[in-house]
């Protein structure tokens, strides 16, 4: 079998302009619905296509799984690593979760109860970043004010028209109001920052959130995660493996 | 039983058990940093986690492997979008673009030959029917059979049928030396 990795980078060059022509490659839903065979002929031709345009995005269904390494391969992770990188991961899930210091912590009790909810987001981000708020702001004191209402827009776009976000001392603290129900099982907000020359830039990983009895959902983030610019705030239901895009949110940060 | 409903201690198990084989996938498929593939490793779990209520306790690694290539996936889907937006922006005026005299060509007259000869084959390859110009395109790039069976969903028979009419179409027009024989 041959070794993917070795392979040389110029059997790849000359498909790049098919994959221009072609389009944007395929989500993984509509690989999931390509492999379950539920796609009609002509898009299950399109995709293939875009396969062999494309053997980065075919490998990844393709490769085959390496064993796992022993001690002494180059990717081998100690149990001690494998340790620390679990605690992350449950600090994540939201499970052991107290990243702020306490005298920090007790600056979110009087937020409103319709963002009670987002606590757990705010452990979230900021424990994305609380190595660099510890280190340049944590002296700094944090006030909150009532949440900002944010009404979700699909069609929406253009710096024109999105909302500016207003900080409370070093947070955005935001209530998303999303279009029509929810009813996945798991959500999920995604950042993105959209730059001038039209690329978007995911900010950070998707957080996970928890929408609360009426759908909203409450986030707040460190000021410092949304330099001045414009983003888009997209909500996103999970079931499973499936992903729906269920709102999203134009906004900006004003420069400072 | 879900990690959800207490399951924690085989959540837990199923990390330490099988962080290293998945985080190895990653960096070595999609060849990212070691950083990168910590991180892909973390959201395949994080995915996981989540869709335990579809896991049915029997087959963990067949689910935890469908997880990580689609994350995978996605990761490589990111790449091309974003590239793509950077190639419409980007001019020969941005600032610190700059220009790269081409290395000395060995030798000019067979680097011609050899250009014009791999247009022809091309050419020749975008007039072979559809699924044969696909079989034969995943074998050039490497794919073996077996993978090109599972991407086309086809049997792995129908793959060599396909990638041997292909390459005798190819001979006959082409000649001989053109299209070496199937090594495969």
């Amino acid at each position: 079998m041959n070794n993917h990795t070795e392979r040389p980078e110029a059997n790849r060059e000359p498909i790049a302009p098919e994959r221009q022509k072609l389009g944007d490659p395929p989500t993984a839903e509509e690989m999931h619905a390509y492999f379950a065979g539920t796609l009609s002929e002509a898009e299950a031709e399109r995709i293939q296509d875009l396969l062999v345009a494309d053997p980065d995005l075919a490998r990844a269904y393709s490769a085959p799984m390496p064993d796992a390494p022993r001690p002494g391969d180059p990717d081998y992770v100690s149990d001690e690593q494998v340790a620390e990188r679990w605690q992350r991961l449950e600090a994540h899930l939201g499970r052991n979760v107290m990243v702020l210091p306490a005298k920090r912590w007790s600056a979110f009790q009087w937020i409103p109860s319709s963002v009670a909810a987002a606590l757990a987001v705010v452990s979230l981000l900021l424990y994305q970043q609380v190595q660099r708020l510890q280190s340049q702001a944590v002296n700094e004191p944090v006030f909150t004010t009532e949440a900002q209402l944010l009404h979700s827009d699909f069609r929406r776009s253009g710096a024109d028209r999105s909302t500016p976000l207003h900080a409370s001392g070093n947070l955005f603290v935001l209530n998303l109001q999303p279009e029509g129900g929810i009813d996945a099982r798991d959500y999920r907000i995604q950042i993105i920052r959209l730059e001038n020359d039209g690329t978007e830039r995911p900010v950070g990983p998707g957080y996970d959130v928890e929408p609360d009895a009426q759908g909203n959902v409450g986030v707040i983030i460190p000021r410092q995660l949304l330099p001045p610019g414009e983003y888009r705030i997209d909500l996103i239901g999970i079931d499973g493996m499936k992903e729906t895009p269920i709102s999203r949110f134009f906004v900006h940060t004003p420069a400072e | 039983m879900t990690v959800k409903n207490g399951g924690d201690d085989l959540f837990q198990s199923l990390y330490r058990r099988h962080y290293g084989r998945l985080r190895r996938f990653f960096r070595t498929v999609f060849r990212v940093s070691d950083e990168d593939a910590d991180d892909l490793t973390q959201d395949t779990f994080l995915r996981f986690y989540r869709g335990m209520d579809e896991y049915r306790g029997d087959a963990e690694w067949a689910f935890l492997e469908s997880i990580a290539r689609n994350v995978g996936f996605n990761r490589v889907r990111s790449q091309r979008t974003q590239k793509r937006g950077s190639e419409k922006t980007e001019s020969l005026d941005a600032p610190g673009l700059t220009y790269e005299p081409a290395a000395p060509l060995v030798d000019p007259i067979q680097t011609m030959i050899e250009a014009q000869r791999r247009q022809q084959v091309e050419a020749a390859i975008e007039e072979l029917p559809p699924l044969q110009q696909r079989c034969l395109k995943l074998q050039l790039q490497g794919f073996s059979y077996d993978e090109i069976a599972g991407l086309l969903r086809i049997s792995n028979d129908a793959v060599k049928s396909r990638i041997r009419d292909a390459r005798r179409a190819l001979r006959q027009k082409l000649g001989d030396t053109a299209i070496p024989e199937d090594e495969s």
